[in-house]
């Protein structure tokens, strides 16, 4: 398996490989610059505006890892895999929710929110965006476990589960944000195999800790 | 209120309440389908308005089914406000 | 491939403690499903299964100190102390790992009156998670599995797949979830609660009821871990998303056609040899509807399904891992049980309700889910 393209998100910055695709020209609010980046995406998506931070968030990380990759004419929908960890949940959504319904007289939850407040949402996003309809994870830990990442999309491969893999992290608490996305492919669908990573747990640690 | 009182000021709070990124209050034609095509609206969007009724207006809906006749259009949204709230 | 076996097995709803309180209840129609007007979890009366806090301090206090968990950790420790109890495995073992699978977990300790009972990152899965597995000694990282109302098949999925490739020998998996304010006032915006007990796949049904429990299967490699009786086998299960709309199900039924249909490939069965379905059936509109283009499309019209929803309402988190333990008993003792709440044929492609207790020797049973953000998946358990 082969990473053909990473995505690193952080501190208003986007980095797209070894390449620095979008940075924000003074340190905006999270709000304010991933709004910013997703217009410079040039894309016209306006469910893009009703999304959740974490949601918006690995939205513009996959619009980019997957742009011109032409992975839904590549493979079929139901091959197509998301496989994502996260810390923090959706916790800035759940204190939103939380807000709403903390007062009798004012309570007033709407699912708009609420339904953000699962933090697969980001998955089905993305999957509604690109009509992929494979394997689906979301896993939660302290922090990003490279390890556990690469076994458990190396073991979806190795069962057949999926032939094709985003595979990455995405969290926000406050300020700090920060999603690291990465496209795995087979060897066998693609011309230029050399030009690629090897997916692999060290591997997967140096690109994420190019930022 | 006066009835076009209440549409310009709907327009404007469900641009608001339902993230209407790049719609301007004069995009939303009061008597065009709010369930159209046009705005995208959807599920979610429909029971967002019902949550907007409640909070800005103490309109209440339970049946989720009443809001196809009830949100047809900006007009008759506001047609249907004003007789609910004469009629509290 | 190594086989995996389910060597224990546990419940908590509404309907009790151990899985022998859930089936004496079931098999004489009984539900844990009733009116809650106390305005504790929301401001107006609704229908739900919720676990009796009293009763469940008091099975608590008997194994561990009430003080130094929340709901939803004594609901995942006990469940997982009564499914490892009638085990063989060593919870503490290194080849031992722990899958735990909730929606929200402890998110009710962001309201007011309890934030200072606990430490702030104890809201955290993860750290929820550690104080689960740190109760029962056991070293590794918990593997937390989030993901909406699938949660719990997916942890038994991943369970499966990593024993049967050799990357450890057992799996504690623990599903659950409490029906907190925060839950409850969520899904009552939707407008997705019923105004009574649930009716799956019935003409009149009107939305869910929400539930809240755990439900804990311990996996292992092990065949002699595996007490006697009919031994009970996990075959493998696969998942997909719908990629249609985030809160809404397919309206075509294929995501979850998808995912059942990659489970009995991974299974290496044919609709043929499914004897039985534990379908999600949530009973509100859209999803019943759904699941019946689903299962129709993959070629199981006729094999006999049922929802447990109307015993113990929808448990999100859990709903997978404690209907999947009723769903075992009932192939352990060849019974499949009523589709509580369902009386009138109301869903639009053809499938087999089962709707009273009968009596069915189950050789191979699919169980699934669906879930928000448009996720279903599908598991294969075999005697």
């Amino acid at each position: 398996m082969l990473i053909t393209r990473s995505v690193h998100i952080t501190k208003g910055k986007i980095v797209c490989d070894d390449k620095t695709v979008f940075e924000a020209l003074e340190p905006l609010p999270f709000t304010e610059f991933i709004k910013s980046a997703f217009k410079s995406l040039d894309t016209a998506y306006p469910k893009f505006y009703k999304m959740d931070k974490l949601s918006k968030l690995a939205f513009v990380a996959s619009e980019i890892l997957l742009k011109d990759k032409e992975i839904p004419q590549k493979y079929k929908p139901e091959t197509i895999g998301l496989i994502f960890q996260n810390a923090n949940s959706t916790i800035e959504t759940d204190i939103e929710h939380q807000l709403t319904i903390a007062d009798r007289k004012n309570y007033f939850p709407g699912p708009a929110i609420f339904v953000y407040t699962l933090p697969n949402i980001m998955l089905g996003e993305i999957c509604i965006r690109n009509k992929f309809q494979g394997e689906n994870a979301l896993f939660i830990f302290d922090k990003f476990k490279p390890e556990q990442l690469f076994a458990h999309v190396s073991l979806l491969f190795q069962k057949n589960k999926i032939d094709v893999c985003i595979a990455g992290w995405a969290d926000i608490v406050g300020e700090n944000y920060e999603s690291f996305m990465m496209l795995i492919e087979p060897e066998s669908m693609l011309a230029n195999s050399k030009d690629f990573t090897t997916f692999d747990p060290s591997n997967i640690n140096i690109l994420f800790s190019k930022k | 209120m006066e009835e076009n009182e209440l549409i310009d000021k709907l327009r404007k709070e469900i641009i608001q309440q339902l993230n209407l990124e790049d719609v301007k209050p004069e995009d939303i034609d009061p008597d065009s389908a709010l369930f159209g095509e046009g705005l995208g609206l959807d599920s979610i969007d429909a029971l967002e308005i019902i949550v907007l009724l409640e909070k800005n207006y103490g309109i209440k809906i339970e049946d989720p089914k009443q809001g196809k006749t009830i949100f047809a259009s900006i007009r008759i949204l506001a047609k249907y406000i004003l007789a609910n709230q004469k009629a509290q | 491939m190594n086989e995996v076996f389910v060597s224990g097995e546990n419940a908590i709803t509404s309907l009790g403690f151990t899985v022998s309180d859930h089936l004496d209840k079931i098999k004489n129609n009984i539900t844990g499903v009733k009116l809650y007007n106390d305005g504790l979890l929301f401001p107006e009366p609704f229908y739900a299964s919720l676990v009796d806090s009293k009763l469940l301090n008091q099975h608590f206090s008997r194994i561990g100190d009430p003080g130094k968990y929340t709901r939803f950790e004594q609901l995942m420790i006990l469940s997982a102390h009564s499914a490892l109890s009638g085990s063989d495995i060593d919870a503490t073992s290194p080849t031992t790992v722990f899958i735990i699978s909730s929606t929200k977990g402890n998110v009710d300790l962001l309201e007011n009156a309890k934030q200072n009972q606990f430490d702030a990152d104890r809201v955290h899965l993860w750290k929820a998670a550690a104080e689960i597995a740190g109760f029962f000694g056991n070293k590794n990282t918990p593997l937390v599995i989030s993901n909406a109302c699938i949660s719990g098949v997916l942890a038994i999925n991943y369970g499966y797949d990593l024993l049967s490739s050799g990357a450890c020998e057992n799996a504690v998996v623990i599903g659950g979830d409490v029906a907190s304010e925060f839950i409850v006032s969520g899904f009552q915006s939707f407008k997705s609660l019923s105004f009574g007990p649930c009716k799956p796949f019935d003409l009149n049904r009107d939305g869910l009821n929400l539930g809240e429990g755990a439900g804990t299967l311990v996996l292992t490699t092990n065949p002699g871990a595996v007490s006697s009786g009919k031994r009970i086998k996990v075959l493998g299960g696969a998942g997909s998303n719908d990629a249609n709309h985030i809160s809404g199900p397919s309206r075509t039924g294929d995501g979850l056609c998808f995912a059942v249909n990659k489970a009995m490939k991974q299974a290496g069965v044919q609709p043929a040899q499914i004897d039985f379905i534990s379908a999600h059936g949530t009973a509100t509109s859209f999803n019943d509807e759904m699941e019946s283009k689903a299962f129709s499309s993959a070629g199981l019209s006729d094999v006999p399904l049922n929802s447990l929803k109307g015993y113990f309402g929808h448990t999100m988190g859990g709903a997978g891992t404690i209907e999947s333990v009723i769903s075992i008993q009932g192939m352990k003792q060849s019974l499949l049980f009523n589709t509580l709440g369902f009386h009138e044929y109301g869903v639009p492609e053809k499938i087999t309700i089962v709707d009273k207790l009968t009596r069915k020797e189950q050789k191979c049973i699919l169980k699934t889910a669906s879930g928000f953000g448009g996720c279903n998946a599908a598991v294969i358990f075999a005697t």
